[in-house]
């Protein structure tokens, strides 16, 4: 917006930055709170009761897809949504968990496309995890905290 | 102590945020935001609108005020948020928009909720950071600087 107002300095832009991208790291939680948990709690389950990995949790859908290995991607999409969101929420190791949840979410997409389900939020997944794989977990992270006092 | 930003991570954030406009701003507009324009218009002739009776169910006041608000965020604004205009405009009236999605969704029992939840998050953040360098704001304030130093330039020449 073209305006009167002063020019924003360069580190009030930056702090805001790092604001947002504490609030979006906030989606990450969600998806660990809506889905990941879920799935992850489906998981230990079932290595608890020994059954059969091949016809449970997720691994069915990603054969009905086509992909090779859907009892390793069903456990990859559990992980991602699971414990790289809650690492990614807190901002640790950020760029390397949001690369992982940008394919585990890349390939949700794909799913949400094919079947007829709502593919949008797949999408948003997607964009976000691209977001923070892009930028980091920024100031207000674990990663951050532990550069700084290596700095210090 | 924090280090400095790099021009890399700068240019990163800014890409980030655009991704997240356009992901956000197009994804609302095209799957909701031209089936809502649709619906206004079938409801200025039919005076039927399910968004309206849903408004209704749930409580909210002014229901036909609130569906056409809703409507115009869902469009004109998520194309602005997109492109970058107006600033941190169209992020406040999104999140402010889908902050009340959110909630009535959630009291209505719709399981939309959480994709309402996720817009809220993201309008949020850009709110927040502002729509970053790669937008339309950031092309004309740059453009506007370049014609006032040549206006400047030429001024002190002349004299």
């Amino acid at each position: 917006m073209v305006t009167g107002r002063p020019v924003a300095t360069r580190k009030d832009v930056a702090r805001n930055v790092h604001l947002g991208l504490l609030v979006l790291r906030g989606a990450a939680l969600f998806l660990l709170l809506t889905y990941g948990w879920q799935k992850f709690w489906g998981y230990t389950q079932l290595a608890r009761a020994g059954g059969s990995w091949d016809s449970a949790g997720l691994a069915p859908l990603v054969r009905s897809m086509g992909f090779p290995l859907p009892v390793l991607l069903g456990v990859y999409a559990t992980l991602c949504e699971s414990v790289a969101a809650l690492f990614v929420a807190c901002g640790i190791f950020t760029r390397l968990m949001a690369t992982l949840l940008l394919f585990s979410t890349a390939g949700s997409f794909y799913v949400s496309m094919r079947l007829p389900e709502e593919p949008v939020r797949a999408l948003l997944y997607v964009c976000i995890f691209a977001g923070l794989a892009l930028t980091g977990p920024g100031r207000f992270s674990v990663d951050q905290w532990l550069c700084s006092r290596r700095h210090t | 102590m924090t280090r400095p930003e790099s021009n890399a991570q700068r240019r990163a954030g800014d890409v980030a945020l655009l991704v997240l406009r356009l992901g956000a701003g197009l994804s609302l507009f095209i799957v909701f935001g031209l089936q809502k324009v649709h619906d206004l218009w079938q409801f200025l002739h039919t005076g039927q609108w399910t968004f309206v009776d849903f408004n209704r169910r749930v409580g909210l006041p002014v229901p036909v005020l609130v569906a056409v608000l809703q409507t115009l965020n869902e469009s004109v604004l998520a194309v602005l948020l997109a492109v970058g205009l107006l600033g941190r405009v169209p992020a406040g009236f999104l999140t402010l928009g889908f902050a009340g999605a959110t909630y009535y969704s959630l009291k209505a029992d719709e399981p939309i909720w959480m994709l309402a939840a996720y817009f809220f998050l993201m309008f949020l953040t850009l709110l927040v950071s502002g729509p970053g360098r790669f937008s339309l704001d950031s092309l004309l304030r740059s453009q506007l600087a370049k014609s006032k130093s040549d206006r400047d330039a030429k001024a002190s020449a002349a004299t």
